[in-house]
């Protein structure tokens, strides 16, 4: 058993120790940072599968686009895909801004991004139903098929991204649980993917 | 011999012969040139493709871990 004086002189050390613990070292990338470069290693994927298919069931037709079918409007989808590439850089300007703590400007950027996917997706959708006018449906032809499946995966992607990035542009002014830039990062990395994946599939099926 | 072995060895032996026939593969779609090289093509794709981009992110982790 120990004595009195032999006790405080334990706390004391204790104290001592506790107090000159040294700070814990803030990470370098952030876990949010982590857990979307993950997600979008798995989507990356995602698009590589179906690009494959595609590659293995086009090599195997020999008329393509298949007779009867509509060809694809590529001049307008080709500006279309400049105004995705536009909302990529104004997403990147934004996040210059923000990291710089100017949080007008960088959301101001951050809606006028926001606006060109939007646009994007209004033109996309408009191609959609003039092809469904022209008779190109998924069950059509296998061409209709996969061009549904793969322009359409990204479409859904374009939408999820841009309702989340939505949702943080609200947060990012506002005065209760605002988003910080940092937050934010995570978000704008999945809207590059997004636009980085595009061109490719818009070379691979619009343009080969 | 029963009835059932006598029934059972043509059935092994139709079995044997039955995939040149049925051509049941579900990429069997086309044998052309082309296609093998698609075949080739995506088969190194997918393998590379993982690996390239964990090993960037690896390599991109390690590097902000050092400089910090």
């Amino acid at each position: 058993m120990t004595n009195p004086s032999s006790q405080s002189v334990l706390f004391a050390a204790s104290e001592v120790s506790l107090t000159n613990r040294p700070k814990r070292a803030k990470p370098p990338v952030s876990s949010g940072v982590i857990g979307m470069l993950i997600f979008m290693v798995t989507e990356a994927m995602f698009f590589a599968g179906l690009i494959s298919a595609y590659m293995v069931i086009r090599s195997g037709i020999e008329e393509w686009p298949p007779w009867g079918q509509p060809r694809l409007p590529v001049e307008t989808t080709a500006f279309n895909t400049l105004v995705l590439l536009l909302s990529g850089l104004t997403m990147g300007f934004s996040r210059n801004l923000l990291q710089k703590q100017k949080f007008q400007e960088g959301r101001r950027l951050l809606g006028i991004s926001l606006l060109l996917g939007t646009f994007f997706l209004v033109a996309q959708g408009y191609e959609w139903v003039q092809l469904l006018n022209f008779g190109m449906t998924v069950s059509s032809s296998v061409y209709g098929g996969l061009f549904y499946l793969i322009i359409g995966a990204h479409g859904f992607h374009v939408v999820g991204v841009l309702a989340v990035l939505i949702h943080a542009w609200n947060r990012l002014g506002a005065s209760n649980n605002p988003i910080t830039a940092e937050g934010l990062l995570p978000l704008q990395l999945l809207w590059y993917f997004v636009v980085c994946v595009w061109p490719v599939l818009y070379v691979l099926v619009y343009l080969t | 011999m029963h009835l059932q072995h006598f029934l059972l060895f043509p059935f092994l032996l139709g079995l044997l012969f039955a995939p040149e026939i049925a051509n049941a593969c579900a990429v069997c779609f086309s044998s052309s040139e082309e296609t093998l090289e698609a075949f080739y093509f995506t088969t190194i794709f997918l393998t590379l493709l993982p690996v390239v981009m964990l090993f960037t992110i690896g390599y991109w982790l390690y590097s902000k871990h050092r400089k910090t």
